[in-house]
């Protein structure tokens, strides 16, 4: 291995499946690896893909560690203990009169016409949602005052109870913080041990129940998550790690493990919120276009978009019903993915979805025990898929397997052949996960047909060429590092800390210089945070925004607020808000007043990058095919089709489908008629038979 | 599985699967254009609108979002456009209609729009159905208490061309919002509503051109066959027999009047028959249903029993057969007024039903939900400044089912629940309020082995003269009725100046003037399931730690006993209680 000097960079990615490993070692190359996920302890999934990299670099842990200079931990530790409900018992403070907010949680259900299911159980029973009395009025007055007393036995009352973690919201604690503060000072001189949230420090915006939940869920991840951090960080550290590892958060930012002991809901949604980064990343390679960015995994797929150049933040963000309002990057995840099951229903209609088999059993092909033919089966029979490549030839995958369970479940209830089965399993997949495609551009008002289809995650490949059909997209783009897209887009992440407050009033009503004083003080707070992570003070800049509306109106838009606010600068804001009001709900009004509602500041550090390589321009030569195989295609027979191996594909390269290009960590089917072209980053190119 | 029956539309079992995806996928489409096009607060927040297709004929073959008040009666709406228009329907046509008596509406405020889709022929038709800010009549807002005719509540409009042949027709346009108090956001809205099914035909048109073999409606038929073998199949689990069930309003509008909803419902192998014969005559207030009304009330009821997965089309309800005697309440005779009827009586019509198949399928059927008992104030506020404000968080509980409790506080039953409850810091930045309390109402949910959802304590300051819409059904009587040996959800309350000597409880309905003062609301609790008997105490225990019971009720209704001074469940004392009161 060359020289060292602390220049390897690592992004880790604990996903349902797999654990993935991105690595820019030394020589600024690129390195990948995966290894299976441990649930349980997902540490140990991290130090087993660790060791392989290792391996890979022909170096011991130690040493590998010990030149590490950037190393970024995407946790689903957070994420586990939403879907397994075993976080810690936490005590609720609220305003008396109001102790009920977070279980009427606004009455919200997912599915209307299923009435059977049950709420989501409360994550702190009622005896532990004490109400306080104490009450700040409407414009952020004290009209009660609190009553410390009260608050005192409710500490003593969680002490008996053996709370964990105590959440502290106040009806109106986002004008005005008080009640809170003291409150939660009064309970940590009782409560030593416990982990205290308060709503006002977390999210001081207007809506109680969000608040109330999200500072709720804060304590609920809290004590484990910071325990984890910790332990994670310090057993990295006796591995040899020099530098303390940055934890990607669900706003796509990265935040040190100190830093997040405050905040640790930040990281509930942290795994696929590397994919924001690598969308914007590989959005720039392809000459700026905007970019749908597909991330199909085992058990379900993400699907977010590029808007001038990045992927947005949305404050509505719900994990197994839970409902979290922090900012987070905008990927909407749907439950189709390679591990989907595919059945004929009771009324003899097939359906994929929505079950999956998810990581274990997994696939028939998996041979762990699965018995319902899923989509990754469907491929294989076809001959898509091949038994022997799969991760590297790590994984034999059962075909006998997968045949028999097409056959007896769907095959011949509908009285198909097995590969028509597989291709009609295949087929509404795609037309499914299209929809979904669609369905989330209308409602961030995208024009689908300009940009540029990305795929990511390790399922992607095999279905992104029929995807771009159906969704009237020309260009496709497969990136080498497509199979650990989260993992490397950890490596193109920022340090980052989201501060967003209330500030009320009208825009063109506003006084500049109160508007400054209070950016300056969410700034403070911002560079104080990134400085507690071990940022440089010099190092932090900051990104400014404000929530509009028009008047009345129930929902807002976030809109860039320039550094330095001037009536024009402010104007500018306005005509930006009715631009992108017009985009989200095709119309706007300029006579219409324009309301604030919340101020945003991001704290940022930027990390060095590493640059794409960028080959000179080469000839094109046809490639060559290693091998062929039978696919089946449609038609009568299966055909014969040729079979490239990605890692002799250079740039320059060019050949058109129907083909299939394998790599370690991921297949590319390219259909029919589309001519895929490896550009100059030594990337796949593709375009579609209709462009 | 039979493969002879799931192929038997000849089209290939991909094909339907394929084609059935994209017509959930045009509806929802639709919606979002709606909803991003839409300026009311109505839509956005509330989502009180409908998208929905149906094929050639006016079968309602897609409503994957929607209402479920709103969808059931879609069709009615499309057959009375075929009805008046006959041939006369050209591509470019786009129609509007709002009339329950000759248009197949729910009730004026919903203007459907209903856009002809054609590819070489007429092969669907793609609709919006939406709840308007203001249709005119007696009183702002589309809900006119004082109304005893149609004509009182707004604006009648039968099928009429909106659109001829490619040409917007203005006029029409500016009639119908000249007509409103709000016109320039009526027309904002039903602009929205032209764009979205304007969306829903291109994708059906698009959806055409992909059918091949067989045509558009070949797989329209496909895709009914499906949901009705689906549903057949469930209510041939029902026992055949004739069911009967009866529920009440306790209020005409103007006066006290018990008036009856029954129903008889007749189930013989996978047909079902559901006659109102023997429901009141029609009253003079604004609490009639319109056949169509009445029709979605009855899917809606019927919609619960059936599993989560079930499509929601015509074929679903083909087995379904409807009859309301001509003049009563559930099937008016114009001019009779009919604007509450979403709300009443479509409770009771739901309630009506669920009664009557509790007997045949108890496991499948909810509880009572708690029926409504805000009112709606309106006042002007310290600025001078009209405001209309709906009590929209003091909902009731929602009724138990085999295997649940009932939600505390919910949405209504004519949404299944899905209108969402606002955060009341909002409303304090909206409206010259002070809230005061918002909680979980003790002993207000109907005791079960499944216990009914808990009504809430809604308590506010209004700080300005209001006048006070009072038209809550769930006052004064115990309206979620229990289930199976579960007992009824508490009746609601309504009372200004609470715990002072100027206390006193509002009538169930009418027109109050208030000066400024507090306002309690208790909400009405959902009912219960099986017997409380047969709840385990351990979690009737819960329910009294967490302050939904209090002890005493514990012990009386449920028979649970706890040892002196603790929270500990004495079961000696608590078998002893329960064994001695089943044997009473």
């Amino acid at each position: 291995m060359a020289a060292v000097n602390q220049s390897v960079r690592i992004g880790v990615d604990i996903g349902g499946t797999f654990t993935d490993l991105a690595l820019f070692d030394s020589d600024l190359k690129f390195r990948q690896y995966k290894s299976p996920s441990t649930p349980g302890d997902p540490s140990i999934g991290v130090f087993r893909v660790l060791e392989k990299a290792a391996q890979g670099l022909g170096v011991d842990i130690k040493s590998m560690l010990s030149q590490v200079d950037t190393l970024v931990i995407g946790t689903t530790v957070a994420t586990n203990i939403m879907v397994e409900k075993h976080g810690a018992r936490v005590g609720l403070l609220c305003t008396d009169g109001f102790r009920d907010t977070l279980a009427i949680r606004r009455g919200i259900r997912d599915n209307v016409w299923d009435l059977r299911r049950p709420h989501p159980q409360v994550i702190v029973p009622r005896h532990l949602r004490i109400g306080i009395p104490e009450r700040i009025n409407s414009k952020g007055a004290v009209t009660r005052q609190l009553d410390e007393a009260k608050v005192r036995e409710a500490a003593r009352h969680f002490l008996e109870q053996e709370v964990e973690a105590v959440a502290i919201a106040f009806f109106n604690s986002y004008l005005n913080p008080d009640h809170e503060l003291r409150a939660a000072e009064i309970i940590r001189g009782l409560m030593p041990k416990a982990f205290v949230s308060t709503s006002s420090e977390i999210l001081p915006v207007m809506g109680e129940y969000e608040r109330t939940s999200t500072a709720v869920i804060n304590a609920f991840v809290g004590p484990k998550t910071t325990r984890y951090l910790n332990q994670l960080t310090s057993s990295l550290d006796s591995s040899g790690l020099g530098k303390p590892p940055w934890i990607m958060q669900s706003n796509g930012g990265l935040a040190s493990a100190r830093t997040l002991v405050s905040q640790p809901v930040s990281v509930v949604l942290s795994g696929p919120a590397g994919g924001g980064a690598a969308a914007s990343y590989w959005g720039g390679l392809t000459q700026g276009k905007g970019v749908i960015f597909f991330d199909m995994g085992g058990t379900s797929t993400d699907i977010s978009f590029t808007v001038d150049g990045s992927v947005e933040l949305t404050d509505h963000t719900a994990i197994e019903g839970y409902h979290i309002a922090l900012p987070t990057v905008d990927i909407k995840t749907i439950g189709t993915g390679g591990g989907t099951i595919a059945q004929v229903d009771r009324g003899g209609m097939l359906r994929v979805g929505p079950r999956s088999a998810g990581a274990e059993p997994g696939p028939v092909a998996y041979g762990l025990g699965g018995t319902e033919p899923t989509v990754t089966d469907a491929n294989l029979v076809m001959g898509r898929l091949s038994p022997d490549r799969f991760l590297g030839g790590e994984m034999v995958l059962d075909k006998d397997g997968a045949h028999r369970a097409l056959r007896t479940c769907v095959a011949d209830p509908l009285g198909l052949t097995v590969n028509a089965a597989a291709l009609a399993i295949v087929t509404l997949a795609n037309q499914n996960m299209s929809n979904a495609v669609r369905e989330v551009a209308a409602e961030r008002g995208i024009d689908l047909r300009t940009l540029v289809l990305v795929a990511a995650g390790g399922g992607s490949g095999l279905h992104i060429c029929e995807i771009a059909r159906l969704l009237g997209v020309k260009f496709v783009y497969v990136p080498r590092e497509a199979s650990v897209a989260c993992a490397f887009g950890m490596l193109q992440s920022d340090v980052r800390q989201d501060i967003v407050l209330s500030c009320m009033g009208i825009l063109d009503q506003i006084d500049a210089e109160v508007l400054r004083g209070r950016m300056a003080s969410a700034a403070a707070e911002g560079r104080r945070a990134l400085v507690d992570g071990g940022v440089a003070a010099e190092a932090v800049s900051f990104k400014y925004a404000l929530d509009l509306r028009y008047r009345g109106q129930s929902w807002q838009i976030a809109v860039p607020l320039p550094d330095v606010v001037t009536p024009a600068a402010l104007k500018a804001v306005a005509e930006e808000f009715h631009r992108r009001h017009d985009r989200l709900y095709g119309y706007s009004d300029s006579s219409y007043a324009i309301e604030m509602v919340n101020l945003r500041v991001a704290a940022l550090s930027v990390l060095p990058r590493v640059d794409a390589p960028r080959a000179e321009a080469a000839e094109p030569a046809a490639a060559t095919p290693v091998t062929h195989r039978e696919v089946f295609l449609g038609g009568e027979a299966p055909e014969t089709v040729p079979i490239f191996d990605g890692a002799k594909l250079h740039p320059g390269d060019t050949l058109s489908g129907p083909a299939v290009i394998e790599e370690i960590n991921t297949t590319v089917f390219v259909g029919r008629g589309d001519v895929l072209v490896v550009d100059d980053f030594n990337n796949f190119l593709i375009r579609g038979a209709g462009a | 599985m039979n493969v002879q029956e799931t192929i038997s539309s000849g089209i290939d079992p991909l094909s339907i699967a394929v084609f059935e995806s994209k017509l959930n996928h045009i509806a929802r489409e639709m919606g979002i254009a709606m909803l991003r096009a839409s300026r009311s607060p109505i839509f956005s927040q509330s989502h009180d609108f409908s998208c929905f297709i149906t094929d050639a004929s006016g079968r309602l073959i897609s409503q994957a979002d929607g209402v479920p008040i709103h969808t059931g009666a879609g069709g009615f709406a499309v057959r009375a456009v075929l009805d008046y228009w006959g041939d006369d329907i050209a591509p470019g046509d786009i129609f509007l209609s709002n009339d329950p008596y000759v248009a197949g509406g729910n009730h004026l405020p919903d203007l459907t729009v209903i856009c002809p889709v054609f590819d070489g022929e007429r092969i669907a038709f793609a609709c919006n159905r939406a709840h308007q800010i203001d249709i005119g009549g007696g009183a702002p807002g589309t809900y006119n208490p004082d109304a005893t005719e149609i004509f009182h509540e707004g604006l009648r409009v039968p099928p009429v061309k909106l659109f001829d042949k490619g040409k917007m027709r203005h006029d029409v346009l500016e009639l119908v919002a000249l007509n409103t108090r709000m016109p320039e956001t009526v027309k904002a809205d039903m602009q929205a509503m032209l764009g979205s099914v304007q969306v829903g035909a291109r994708g059906l048109t698009e959806l055409s051109a992909t059918c091949k073999e067989h045509d558009f409606t070949a797989h329209c038929g496909a895709v009914l066959d499906y949901a009705e073998r689906i549903v057949r199949r469930e209510i041939e689990e029902i026992p055949d027999g004739v069911y009967h069930g009866v529920d009440v309003l306790t209020h005409d509008g103007f006066a006290p009047n018990e008036i009856r909803i029954a129903v008889t419902i007749t189930v013989a192998g996978s047909e079902l028959l559901v006659d109102f014969e023997g429901s009141s005559p029609q009253v003079r207030s604004y609490k009639n249903s319109s056949f169509a009304n009445t029709h979605a009330a009855v899917y809606v009821a019927l919609s619960t029993l059936l599993g989560p997965d079930t499509p929601h089309n015509e074929g679903s309800y083909r087995m379904m057969r409807v009859a309301a005697p001509k003049g009563s309440v559930v099937n008016p005779e114009a001019p009779a007024p009919v604007t509450f009827s979403t709300v009443h009586p479509t409770y009771e019509i739901v309630h009506a039903v669920w009664k009557a198949l509790a007997s045949a399928v108890p496991g499948r059927v909810s509880s009572g939900w708690g029926k409504l008992c805000h009112p709606v104030t309106s006042g002007l506020d310290p600025n001078g400044k009209l405001f209309i404000m709906y009590h929209m968080a003091a909902q009731p509980g929602a009724g138990a089912m085999c295997g649940r409790d009932g939600f505390d506080q919910i949405g209504q039953l004519q949404s299944l629940g899905a209108i969402t409850i606002p955060n009341l810091e909002s409303y304090e930045q909206l409206y010259p309020i002070e809230f005061i309390k918002h909680e979980f109402r003790t002993d207000s949910a109907g005791a079960g082995q499944f216990r009914g959802g808990a009504g809430v304590e809604y308590a506010l300051r209004m700080l300005m003269p209001t006048k006070n819409n009072l038209r809550g059904e769930g006052v004064g009587a115990r309206t979620g009725f229990g289930l199976c040996g579960g007992e009824a959800g508490a009746s609601a309350e309504l009372i200004v100046e609470p715990d002072t000597d100027a206390e006193r409880a509002l009538p169930v309905s009418g027109v109050i003037d208030l000066p400024p003062c507090t306002m309690l609301v208790r909400s009405s609790g959902g009912g219960g399931w099986g017997s409380p008997f047969d709840r385990y105490p351990e979690e009737v225990r819960q329910d009294v730690l967490d302050g939904i019971l209090t002890a005493k009720t514990a012990a009386e209704q449920y028979g649970v006993v706890f040892q002196p001074g603790s929270l500990e469940v004495d079961r000696a004392a608590t078998t002893a209680l329960r064994q001695s009161r089943a044997a009473a």
